[in-house]
């Protein structure tokens, strides 16, 4: 099956109503869910970040084009997961203990939910005890989000609690990280923004992009 | 190596070292820039044009020659040598006091009556008759106007060494709440008692002087807080605070500021800081902390909880003002962590409680501050909106400074323009992104999402490619190099209009969901109150179409301009303002938005211009044919 092209720029415009309108008629008609997310929609996410990483569209565009996404995506996903597909892999994502900040650390998700990740979301205020029971429950990388000065040290914390835990990826962003504080704490990847993110997360994981 | 620098018709000439910044050189040559972020290129404020020679840039080698002048932050920038460098200092990159520093506050009090009072000690013509002690002679004259007086340990000992004086002959207090806090004894004639008004910003201190027995303003004068190189936020100002001795450190760096403001307030007044008796601080939370050296740490974290909201009386000589030592200071009572005094003061200048209805303050800074009464529940709310409406952080942002387009109209195939000071443009300030937005909008030449069409605007000689971080940007030029100040193009970039969509739309959705909580909508509103100084020059139409405001009848918008510092006024001559303070601590009801559901939606649904329901704004959009009318922007009057 070739792209939908009609889905695809709906996604990429960031028009919802037309994404949930197109994904009800396709279905209607017998079309595959995983195709019409494989083919179409990570693509056309796939598309909008790389886009943004040129800075030919900002987060505003972005935001909007991920939460037609998922619009989508909450249609496919009971379908998917009665078909049995399987998604590239499963990531959890939390603002640490301290931090309220959402909106960042959603978009990051919805980006990588697009890219066809599960994604686990643990909201905000996490702290170690969540983020293990996520890992438990099969994380392979635990993403960390904090947007205040004050509350980036609890990055430490975590990173410092997964040390040694092997193949558990630890990942961080948000507006005070930077690549040096990464390094310092022992992450093993940054995300600069969320078009970042996900290229980050494949390249931790050794996932082709 | 030899760096010429330019500003006005002037140059002077500088030896500069190797891999000095641009920033660095200016100060050299006495013309110190706004580096409002400490020098690290995230503010956009200090903003040179490279006229000619080579420098080098955060990722980037640069050339300019006369005919190629390139604007640069002066903090990114470095001179090689080989080459004459030559650049020139925009007036409004200069770190200078701005005239539209905002120290005008559009409400004046009805009465004025100095909380400060004093009364005249009379001595027992029998030196052996009651009162038995010094102090009970002070207080029975001050008891002859208040219920109830109160003496620490300053004033009695000032008191004891007063009545030793011949020449004092008045005992002076303040009243709080019908009772006298007891200040000193001074001699009647020793020079008017005067108050000052403090409102601490983040980035700005702004202050006012003024003669407590008549009210009147004797002089304002506002500058950058010295704490910027300490962090550009509140949240970067509590990690320093947070360092060994950083609270003390940021505690001497505003002092160091509020103390030359003194200084200048009273050469420009002719009057000694001596008589400045009362003191009244106002400003966020976090700042108000520092001011009193109060660790701020609470603040940063869940459950951002502050350490005091009523601040203690306190004496000027325990912070080291530069006022009368024994001068009382007071804070105006924070409503939470993230909303401080600044709104206590904006509310109750407002008289917002005393307003029937419902009724919304919208305190536009680089945070938006929401409350929201309606006659029962003060909720009220902080809102990251960033620094764009402040001109900060965008290509041609700049404070609202002479030179700095303030106000747009699209003519069809260019932008029409007003600059502050009538001057040749510079750059734009907050109100001119907004007017930009709402006409590039309603001409169908940027679309709901902020993208610009650039063939329409490339048509018409508008259209211009910007290059940021090696790739190429949209923009549209507002002003062309031949009539800009500078000789470069003022412009607004694709990413600029990114940025302010992020600003209205935190603001758009705190306002909303904050009404969603009290289960109404804007329709319900018998008004909004609008303060900060970005709100005084709005375009309040324009404000509505882009979205950063809800739908609502013009006369519905009460514009207050400086609130806080009108609030921190009020603090000097109304008496009845600490109740009024202390009322609103009662009723307010501190919202985290970031807990509330319905917010990121409301957000992301702000993003779009006007809005993702733009039913929401139909009236306004149905009206757009016919030509806009504007109210001619009010006089401003200030507090006497």
């Amino acid at each position: 099956m070739a792209r939908h092209e009609a889905l695809y720029a709906a996604i990429a415009g960031g028009n919802k109503g037309a994404v949930e309108t197109i994904l009800q008629q396709e279905l209607a008609t017998g079309r595959s869910p995983a195709e019409l997310l494989t083919e179409t929609m990570i693509p056309a996410m796939r598309d909008v970040g790389e886009r943004y990483s040129r800075k030919e569209i900002f987060i505003p565009q972005m935001m909007i084009a991920a939460r037609a996404m998922d619009a989508g995506l909450r249609i496919l996903e009971p379908l998917l997961a009665k078909s049995g597909h399987e998604p590239r892999a499963t990531i959890c994502i939390g603002t640490v203990k301290g931090d309220l900040h959402d909106i960042g650390k959603n978009l990051v998700a919805m980006m990588l939910k697009g890219a066809g990740f599960h994604v686990i979301d643990l909201g905000t205020n996490v702290d170690v005890t969540k983020f293990e029971k996520a890992v438990h429950d099969g994380a392979q990388a635990v993403l960390m989000s904090a947007l205040l000065t004050t509350t980036m040290p609890y990055m430490k914390t975590v990173a410092d609690h997964f040390r040694g835990e092997k193949g558990v990826k630890i990942i961080i962003g948000g507006a005070p990280i930077t690549q040096e504080y990464a390094d310092e704490i022992g992450a093993h990847g940054y995300g600069e923004d969320a078009g970042a993110a996900v290229r980050v997360v494949e390249r931790c994981l050794g996932l082709a992009g | 190596m030899i760096v010429t620098v330019r500003l006005g018709g002037e140059r002077r000439e500088v030896v500069a070292d190797p891999g000095e910044t641009l920033d660095r050189i200016a100060a050299r040559a006495d013309w110190p820039l706004n580096t409002v972020c400490g020098g690290r290129g995230r503010c956009g404020r200090c903003a040179v044009v490279l006229q000619s020679g080579h420098f080098r840039g955060r990722n980037a080698e640069l050339t300019a020659e006369p005919s190629h002048p390139r604007r640069a932050l002066a903090c990114q920038m470095t001179p090689l040598e080989g080459t004459p460098c030559e650049f020139e200092i925009p007036a409004s990159s200069r770190r200078i006091e701005s005239g539209r520093m905002v120290a005008d506050c559009a409400i004046s009090l009805r009465v004025w009556k100095s909380r400060l009072q004093r009364a005249p000690l009379r001595r027992p013509a029998d030196p052996l008759g009651s009162p038995t002690s010094d102090v009970e002679l002070a207080r029975d004259a001050i008891l002859q106007y208040a219920d109830d007086v109160e003496f620490g340990i300053e004033a009695v000992s000032e008191i004891a060494m007063g009545l030793g004086r011949p020449d004092a002959s008045d005992v002076w207090w303040i009243e709080r709440d019908g009772r006298a806090f007891a200040g000193g004894a001074r001699a009647a004639t020793a020079g008017q008692p005067l108050g000052l008004a403090v409102d601490i910003g983040t980035t700005t201190v702004v202050t006012a002087l003024v003669e407590l027995a008549s009210g009147r303003q004797l002089a304002n004068a506002s500058d950058y807080n010295a704490q910027l190189s300490r962090g550009a936020d509140v949240a970067s100002r509590i990690t320093a605070a947070e360092t060994p001795g950083g609270v003390a450190e940021l505690q001497r760096l505003v002092r160091g500021t509020i103390n030359e403001l003194i200084q200048r307030l009273c050469v420009s007044a002719g009057r000694s800081a001596d008589d400045i008796l009362h003191v009244v601080i106002t400003g966020n939370t976090v700042m108000q902390h520092l001011a009193l050296g109060l660790p701020p740490h609470g603040i940063g974290r869940i459950p951002f909880r502050p350490v005091v909201r009523r601040y203690p009386l306190l004496r000027a000589e325990r912070l080291g003002l530069a006022v009368g030592p024994l001068a009382w200071v007071e804070a105006v009572p924070s409503l939470s962590g993230h909303i401080g005094g600044d709104l206590t003061a904006d509310a109750t200048v407002a008289g917002l409680l005393q307003r029937r209805g419902r009724w919304l303050l919208v305190d536009i800074g680089t945070n938006g501050e929401i409350l929201f009464w309606d006659g029962h529940h003060l909720r009220c709310t902080a809102t990251a909106a960033g620094p764009a409406f402040e001109g900060a952080g965008l290509s041609c942002g700049m404070r609202a400074d002479e030179g700095a387009v303030e106000r747009l109209r699209w003519r069809g195939d260019h932008f029409e323009y007003e600059t502050i000071g009538g001057a040749r443009p510079a750059g734009l300030c907050g109100s001119a992104v907004v007017d930009a937005l709402a006409e590039l909008a309603q001409a169908g030449l940027m679309d709901s999402t902020g993208r610009l069409d650039t063939a329409a605007l490339d048509r018409r000689g508008a259209a211009v490619v910007i290059r940021q971080a090696g790739h190429p940007v949209h923009a549209v030029v507002i002003a062309p190099s031949e009539a800009s100040a500078h000789g470069v193009p003022v412009i607004l970039s694709e990413a600029d209009i990114a940025e302010a969509l992020k600003a209205k739309a935190a603001i758009h959705a705190g306002i909303m969901t904050l009404l969603h909580l009290a289960g109404c909508g804007p329709a319900d509103l018998d008004g909004l109150i609008l303060a900060g100084g970005f709100g005084r020059h709005l375009h309040l139409r324009n404000a509505m179409r882009i979205g950063l405001l809800p739908e609502l009848p013009l006369e519905c918008i009460e514009v207050i301009g400086n609130g806080a510092l009108g609030g921190a006024l009020q603090g000097l001559g109304d008496p009845a303002a600490p109740a009024e303070w202390d009322r609103l601590l009662r009723v307010a009801e501190p919202i985290e938005l970031n807990l509330c559901d319905k917010f990121e939606t409301e957000f992301v649904d702000s993003l779009l211009v006007p809005h993702a329901d733009p039913t929401r704004f139909a009236r306004l959009l149905a009206s757009d044919s016919a030509p806009p009318t504007q109210r001619p922007p009010s006089t401003s009057r200030h507090i006497v």
